[in-house]
């Protein structure tokens, strides 16, 4: 949607009409809690699997657009962003001429003026709704779809999240100084001031916070260093105090329970140029009641009055790869409200993003299941009322949480680097007061 | 007996392009437009569509010496091939491909200024374009426009026509329209610079373009990006290019490609 270029302009013209209706999608379907949601429900049962995959031929893409229910969607997300409808009849015109010209290619080698026809059709339909929808959420929400083959771990996130699992920050383990002083040492690489508090106390809760690099408003990160035991260690298939990689799943102790999701963000955060100011909260007791921050982060996060506070990961249906999104906005006594308008709007934006992996979204009003357990979970405990609460993150369903062969999805760690660029963008235009 | 003057050769190398004038006689002439108009029928049909609605969209064809005897012999025109070696410098010229360009009459779109080269899989600049008219090419009609002497400037890379648009600023006014008449040639540089208006006459505006290079030249499969004759390419990088596909015309033609030009198997 955000791109079309001579050389492949039949490809981008195809991702783009399927990026305008699956964005027009996402940001004008109700967000409720329920149902998964997905844009290709809009098509026929037998177009649906290749709808997804962003893999429906020009002819049957013309059909499509014909129809009134999927114009209304391509209308109200024009709308959405501010923009007037679609001329329909234009458009349908457009798709005759680029689907004479493709058929003459394929044919006999014939073709128009390099890629015109095809432009024309993308101008119409692609050209100012991908603007808009870039200056609203970046470029990112537009881009091209994204194949879960080659949706693969950055070689920063590996690195990591190798270092990071190598520590062994089990109740017992004896690598909680050396870890508390690679994250430190790491976070101010990216630019934070980092301090450690509550050494006299226990594991040391870590406080990092770095000024805006370009961007309004303000994310508090919440994460945790420490691991559960290792259990049954000769039970594991693969080593639990080393990464493995296996069938495009991380294996080791932690890695989902919260290292994965911490060596993704370090990646992703040390790749974006762009970002509001960030406080990130990271302790080392989670496995273990938590006694540190629960004595510390009422008083740390007191004053904090962010735009966003992120939890430290957030689930996928391991079978198909369904996002989960908890969004809520914290009412009295920790109450779960629903997104306000602006949370509301992110939430729109993360499911059309997740539809370039070609995975649809369910919304949920909660907070994750430590939230239950007894003691609570600290972060959650002292959100203040009012406050926008996110839990997104690498975790699927499958990853075995405390379990033997703990694991995640690898495919998750390019979508969460997306997504907090889509998040960031999000809270500069909400901080800054756009519309 | 050479086929062009030293004064062509010399405009040719100063310039980067020059005019061969009578190349294809009238009955020729007649005879290509007449299996354009064949053809196109044949196209259209071919993907069931109707003529007109064909020809407001196609406008170029490639390889058209596979699905036309007329053009295919057209294609092996031994002056025209001959005047290409002398321009080159070689004694064997191949042929990179043919294509048809139309540009229907009050239509076609602006061809924005580009090099030829940087959009071929073709490692050494040493080809050059004969771009046949088969009407009168006036400057109202879309004649070919150049920038003088810009074959003799550095490599530059392909340009996107889709997102791009060479300027050339106070430069502009060296370019220079060639018109043409129906029957005669533009042979061209592969790194001229050149761009080409909208038709705006009542009339066609058809050229018959074969692009014939130095029988040495190598695939360089990094160059372009995408083009249409990568796909027949079946030697590595850095081979000369393969037969089939890309036929060589010289003092000593090769039986088959004589057998091709005489209108038989492709």
């Amino acid at each position: 949607m955000n791109r079309i270029q001579m050389y492949a302009s039949s490809t981008h013209l195809k991702h783009g009409l399927h990026r305008a209706l699956a964005v027009a999608h996402a940001l004008t379907s109700p967000v409720e809690p329920g149902e998964s949601v997905a844009w290709w429900s809009l098509l026929d049962a037998d177009e649906q699997e290749r709808g997804r995959l962003h893999a429906l031929p020009l002819d049957t893409l013309a059909r499509i657009y014909c129809r009134d229910a999927v114009r209304a969607v391509l209308d109200a997300g024009r709308v959405a962003v501010g923009l007037p409808a679609l001329d329909h009849e234009a458009v349908q015109t457009a798709f005759k001429v680029a689907i004479i010209s493709g058929k003459a290619h394929r044919a006999h080698m014939g073709r128009d003026v390099y890629g015109s026809s095809n432009k024309g059709l993308w101008d119409l339909v692609c050209g100012d709704f991908g603007r808009a929808v870039a200056d609203h959420y970046g470029p990112t929400l537009g881009d091209d779809p994204v194949p879960l083959a080659e949706s693969i771990p950055s070689d920063a996130a590996l690195d990591a999240l190798r270092t990071l699992t190598a520590f062994d920050t089990s109740p017992h383990g004896d690598g909680h100084d050396a870890c508390v002083e690679w994250l430190a040492s790491r976070l101010a690489g990216l630019g934070f001031t980092v301090e450690a508090l509550g050494h006299d106390r226990g594991r040391p809760l870590v406080v990092a916070h770095r000024e805006a690099r370009g961007l309004d408003g303000h994310v508090v990160l919440y994460g945790h260093y420490d691991v559960t035991p290792f259990g049954r260690e000769r039970k594991w298939t693969h080593p639990p105090r080393e990464l493995t990689v296996a069938d495009g799943r991380l294996l080791a102790r932690g890695v989902a329970d919260n290292k994965g999701p911490l060596a993704c963000r370090l990646a992703a955060l040390a790749a974006l140029e762009s970002a509001p100011a960030l406080t990130w909260l990271i302790q080392g007791e989670e496995e273990t009641g938590s006694a540190v921050a629960h004595a510390l982060l009422p008083e740390v996060m007191r004053d904090l009055r962010p735009t966003l506070w992120l939890d430290e990961t957030g689930y996928h249906d391991h079978e198909d790869g369904t996002l989960r999104l908890l969004g809520r906005t914290m009412g009295q006594e920790d109450a779960s409200l629903p997104p306000d308008p602006p949370l509301t709007d992110l939430l729109r934006a993360l499911r059309g993003l997740a539809s370039r992996w070609g995975i649809a979204a369910r919304h949920e009003r909660r907070g994750l299941n430590k939230d239950v357990v007894e003691g609570g979970c600290p972060f959650n405990h002292a959100l203040p009322e009012g406050a926008r609460y996110l839990a997104i993150g690498v975790n699927d369903s499958g990853a075995r949480i405390h379990g033997l062969n703990e694991s995640l999805p690898g495919w998750t760690f390019p979508l969460h680097a997306a997504e907090l660029d889509v998040i960031f963008r999000w809270v500069g235009r909400t901080a800054g007061g756009a519309s | 007996m050479p086929e062009i003057t030293r004064a062509q050769r010399a405009l040719f190398d100063e310039q980067g392009h020059i005019v061969v004038g009578s190349l294809v006689p009238p009955e020729q002439v007649a005879r290509l437009r007449h299996a354009f108009e064949e053809q196109a029928a044949a196209w259209a049909a071919e993907i069931d569509t109707p003529l007109d609605d064909y020809l407001s969209v196609v406008s170029q064809w490639t390889n058209v010496w596979e699905h036309n005897a007329v053009f295919r012999a057209q294609m092996f025109h031994q002056r025209a091939a001959a005047v290409a070696a002398e321009l080159i410098g070689c004694e064997r010229v191949r042929v990179f491909h043919d294509h048809l360009i139309v540009k229907p009459p009050h239509g076609g779109d602006t061809i924005p200024w580009h090099r030829d080269l940087p959009n071929w899989p073709v490692a050494e600049p040493r080809a050059v374009s004969c771009w046949l008219a088969l009407d009168d090419v006036t400057a109202e009609a879309g004649a070919m426009r150049f920038m003088p002497g810009g074959h003799k400037e550095p490599m530059t890379r392909s340009i996107d026509f889709l997102n791009e648009a060479k300027t050339w600023g106070p430069r502009e006014n060296d370019a220079v329209a060639v018109p043409v008449p129906a029957g005669s040639a533009i042979f061209h540089h592969c790194l001229s610079w050149h761009t080409s208006p909208p038709n705006a006459t009542a009339g066609w505006r058809r050229a018959y373009i074969t692009i014939y290079m130095d029988a040495a030249c190598t695939f360089d499969a990094a160059r372009a990006g995408w083009h249409p004759m990568s796909g027949r390419v079946t030697v590595p990088p850095g081979a000369v290019f393969n037969e089939d596909a890309f036929p060589t015309l010289g003092p000593d033609l090769p039986a088959a490609a004589l057998a091709r030009a005489l209108g038989g198997a492709a």
